[in-house]
């Protein structure tokens, strides 16, 4: 629909924006072309809404904080106590 | 050691724990070991996906404290720093080891048409899995089953960026390969997870 108008990018190309432009590293002539095509295209708009629902939902996911506050099995101590001792210094 | 001997590091903070450490005693390293170690191990298994892996990597990374206790600034807590250390030695260990049967990321990346237009995706196998943990509520879990869908290299480039939330150059740093390599890496492993993680056609 927009490929043929100077100043605007194929999705393609935007697609290829994607991640300078959300660590906000993108120049300011592409990021405007950027942005104008995410205003114009609902496709990449959609994509680049789930494209950062994917990123925080995998960093707020990945650990947890509960489950992964375990106690460390004695034997497991005593071996690092031990690897300490005859390989370390 | 003595439970009560061990209990008494409690009352002591940080960087006397370190301070006594960097003197060699030994009780106070089995301590630090005791007090952090657990949360370590979680991190280990998280990162490598297996016990045997994610148990090699805590002695790694803890024997790898010990030696550089002394450069610990006391800055960041000492959970943090430890958190680095063992983060970065199993992403190196993912790294190294190269999985028997690895998939492809091509089916997961976005399509586009002879004129750079988007195309719906075309289905992929093993999606409902994860659909299914999503509609279970077990949302860890399916973005656990996700990540653990990318090849290893991708996998690790995910985890320092986007998880541990280093930068460009640190990930390429830390994994030994240039920050070119990093983002387009980033690029389509963010695009797989897109896919996997959210199952509605665009
Ligand atoms: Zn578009």
């Amino acid at each position: 629909m927009m490929r043929y108008v100077p100043m605007m990018v194929t999705c393609k190309e935007a697609h290829g924006f994607l991640d300078d432009y959300l660590a906000g590293e993108l120049p300011t002539k592409q990021r405007i072309v950027f942005d104008w095509h995410i205003k114009m295209c609902n496709c990449c708009k959609q994509y680049l809404d789930t494209y950062q629902q994917s990123i925080a939902l995998c960093r707020d996911n990945f650990y947890d904080s509960e489950e992964d506050c375990e106690d460390i099995p004695e034997q497991i101590v005593q071996g690092i106590v031990a690897a300490k001792r005859t390989g370390g210094d | 050691m003595d439970g009560w001997r061990q209990n008494a590091y409690a009352e002591v903070d940080e960087s006397e724990l370190v301070r006594k450490i960097v003197e060699g005693d030994e009780a106070g390293f089995e301590y630090l070991v005791r007090r952090f170690g657990g949360r370590m191990l979680a991190v280990a298994r998280r990162i490598t996906g297996n016990e045997a892996d994610a148990q090699d990597c805590l002695q790694e990374a803890l024997l790898k404290s010990y030696s550089n206790i002394g450069q610990f600034q006391g800055r960041s807590g000492l959970n943090t720093w430890l958190h680095r250390i063992v983060v970065n030695v199993s992403l190196m260990r993912l790294r190294s080891q190269k999985r028997a049967r690895e998939d492809s990321l091509d089916p997961l990346l976005p399509d586009f048409d002879g004129h750079g237009m988007r195309v719906g995706d075309a289905p992929i196998a093993g999606v409902e899995e994860i659909e299914e943990m999503y509609e279970q509520g077990r949302t860890r879990a399916a973005v656990r089953a996700a990540i653990e869908r990318l090849p290893n290299d991708y996998r690790a480039i995910v985890i320092a960026r986007d998880i541990e939330q280093l930068n460009t150059s640190e990930t390429a740093q830390l994994l030994g390969i240039s920050t070119s390599l990093v983002k387009t890496r980033l690029h389509r492993a963010r695009a797989a997870l897109k896919r996997l993680l959210d199952p509605v056609e665009i």
